[in-house]
């Protein structure tokens, strides 16, 4: 069965199509890449399979089930984590916070328990925050900067600590955009190790990862199954090998003429 | 009673009012210019309770509290889904609405001549008991996960709905406790002045509650605490200025806004941290808490 099914979505900004007839399916443990020159609608296929945007046409599955009109929060709550381009982390809240955001939905008590603390959030409390360090200690987040402000870190640091957050909803489908966007080629190293290493931790949890990138290199070395797309429209899918002799792609990507 | 109890008497049912603000305003950013309202239905219900049908003073705060809740959540229905600009529209309206309904139903409230004859029944001990009760049922609330799920709805609305929160949901759980503290600080209020009259509650009366949230620190329950005690108190040393007493309070205001934009206090909190950076005291000795 496929973890994840997207039948032929498109979306309409205005009179502008962003994504044309859209398709994918995503098995178990696998890793996809999407590929695309800027504004080709990469960004948003993933608002639309986590519900940020919605579908203009088309329709979602995960696990069998419609997931078509259902809210973010619903999405995520099955299992599809998502991580931000542009960061959205929480200014406001420590690193560690932001990390256990994305476990508070599993804590099981209610607002009257909160005001009291009866032992059960105390407890509640032991295991989110348990997950929390977890999850940061697998993206290498040192643990000095667990409680500082995240815009306090570094950039790559703060990159990781949203790799952490999507991974603390302990999903089904992680889907990654742009991870190696302002990195430098040191810290994409480290990223394509994290990756690998996520993928071998969550192995047992049927994780599949699909991943935003602009870089070929990164794209090229971690995915078995690549999507391109170009002004919203799938032009080419397959291994890395297909994709590197494809003819569109390489016209879309360096120009008519080659 | 000596002036000094009965200024301490009002400071402290100030601080619990804006408390009950900063739940909404300060951690979920909804800026709430509705909150006197609540401290009215508050100090109405359980004054009419209390006049008109004899009901005891603890029963008709926590009957004035439910009812408050109740109105609260019918308010909140459509307006949980709204942002920010227009959620401060929206209860804006809603507090000149009920001040208008309790200036035109005469027969009910006494109107503009207001409710008078509220048993005297709030003494500084009622008042001070209270206002630990409410600082550890809000402190015990902002330290859990819905504390935690406010701030981050305030912070990004989106990146907290795809982290699984439902974010109307929780607008709602919050402003509901937030209407139960300020509609409670309404009923202290009634039972201390003894009369009350629809024009207490005005918008006015609600931006004050909010600019206090702002003054002490938009995420500082500490610097709520203190800020409105010092701001509360303020107004009444500035008394001697006469006529420029509103001049001098508002002088301050705006250097606050230019200079410290996040408050006062901003994010700094008295806790078990603060005992470990600034005394070394581990803090699992004063605070049983876990780390």
């Amino acid at each position: 069965m496929n973890l994840l099914e997207i039948r032929n979505i498109s979306k309409y900004f205005g009179g502008i199509l962003a994504v044309d007839n859209f398709s994918m399916k995503v098995k178990e443990n696998q890793l996809i890449g999407i590929i695309g020159p800027n504004g080709a609608g990469k960004t948003t296929i993933f608002n639309l399979i986590s519900g940020i945007t919605k579908t203009t046409s088309g329709k979602k599955f995960f696990k069998g089930k419609e997931i078509t009109f259902l809210k973010p929060s619903q999405i995520s709550k099955l299992g599809i984590a998502r991580t931000f381009q542009n960061l959205r982390l929480f200014r406001g809240l420590d690193v560690i916070s932001n990390v256990e955001i994305a476990y508070t939905y599993r804590m099981r008590y209610n607002f009257f328990q909160a005001l009291f603390w009866p032992p059960i959030v105390l407890s509640e409390n032991k295991k989110s925050r348990n997950l929390a360090k977890e999850s940061l200690n697998l993206v290498k987040v040192p643990t000095k900067y667990y409680h500082e402000k995240p815009t306090n870190l570094p950039y790559g640091l703060q990159k990781r600590v949203d790799l952490a957050r999507a991974l603390s909803l302990l999903p089904q489908v992680l889907l990654l955009d742009e991870p190696a966007a302002g990195l430098n080629p040191y810290e994409v190293i480290e990223l394509i190790d994290i990756i690998r290493l996520i993928q071998k931790e969550y192995q047992r949890q049927n994780l599949s990862i699909i991943l935003v990138e602009h870089r070929m290199e990164m794209i090229m070395k971690l995915c078995e199954e690549i999507y391109v797309l170009n002004f919203g429209k799938t032009i080419a899918k397959g291994s890395p090998e297909h994709i590197q002799s494809d003819k569109n792609v390489l016209s879309a990507y360096l120009g008519g003429e080659y | 009673m000596s002036f000094y109890q009965g200024l301490i008497i009002l400071v402290v049912i100030n601080v619990i009012a804006v408390i009950g603000t900063f739940l909404l305003t300060g951690m979920t950013g909804l800026l709430s210019f509705g909150q006197a309202s609540f401290m009215a239905l508050g100090a109405y219900i359980s004054g009419m309770l209390a006049v008109k049908f004899n009901i005891p003073f603890l029963l008709a705060i926590l009957m004035a509290i439910i009812a408050s809740v109740f109105v609260g959540f019918i308010i909140a229905l459509p307006v949980v889904k709204l942002r920010r600009d227009y959620f401060a529209l929206t209860t804006f309206a809603f507090g000149e609405f009920l001040k208008a309904v309790l200036n035109q139903s005469v027969a009910i409230t006494g109107g503009a001549t207001g409710l008078a004859g509220i048993p005297f029944k709030v003494n500084i001990w009622i008042v001070l008991i209270s206002l630990i009760i409410v600082i550890l049922l809000v402190r015990n609330f902002r330290n859990s996960k819905f504390g935690k799920e406010c701030l981050a709805i305030r912070d990004d609305e989106l990146a907290a709905r795809s982290c699984g929160i439902d974010s109307s949901r929780k607008k709602m759980t919050v402003f509901l406790f937030s209407v139960a503290v300020t509609s409670f600080a309404g009923c202290l209020y009634g039972f201390y002045t003894c009369y009350i009259d629809p024009s207490m509650f005005g918008w006015t009366k609600s931006s004050e509650l909010v600019i206090m949230v702002f003054f002490g620190g938009l995420n500082s329950l500490t610097g709520v605490i203190i800020g409105t005690t010092f701001l509360t108190l303020s107004l009444e040393i500035l008394r001697f200025t006469g006529a420029w007493r509103m001049f001098v309070y508002v002088l301050i205001m705006i250097i606050l806004i230019d200079f410290r934009p996040q408050g006062v206090f901003g994010n700094w909190e008295l806790d078990g941290r603060t005992f470990e950076k600034f005394l070394h005291i581990p803090s699992s000795i004063i605070f049983k808490k876990e780390k």
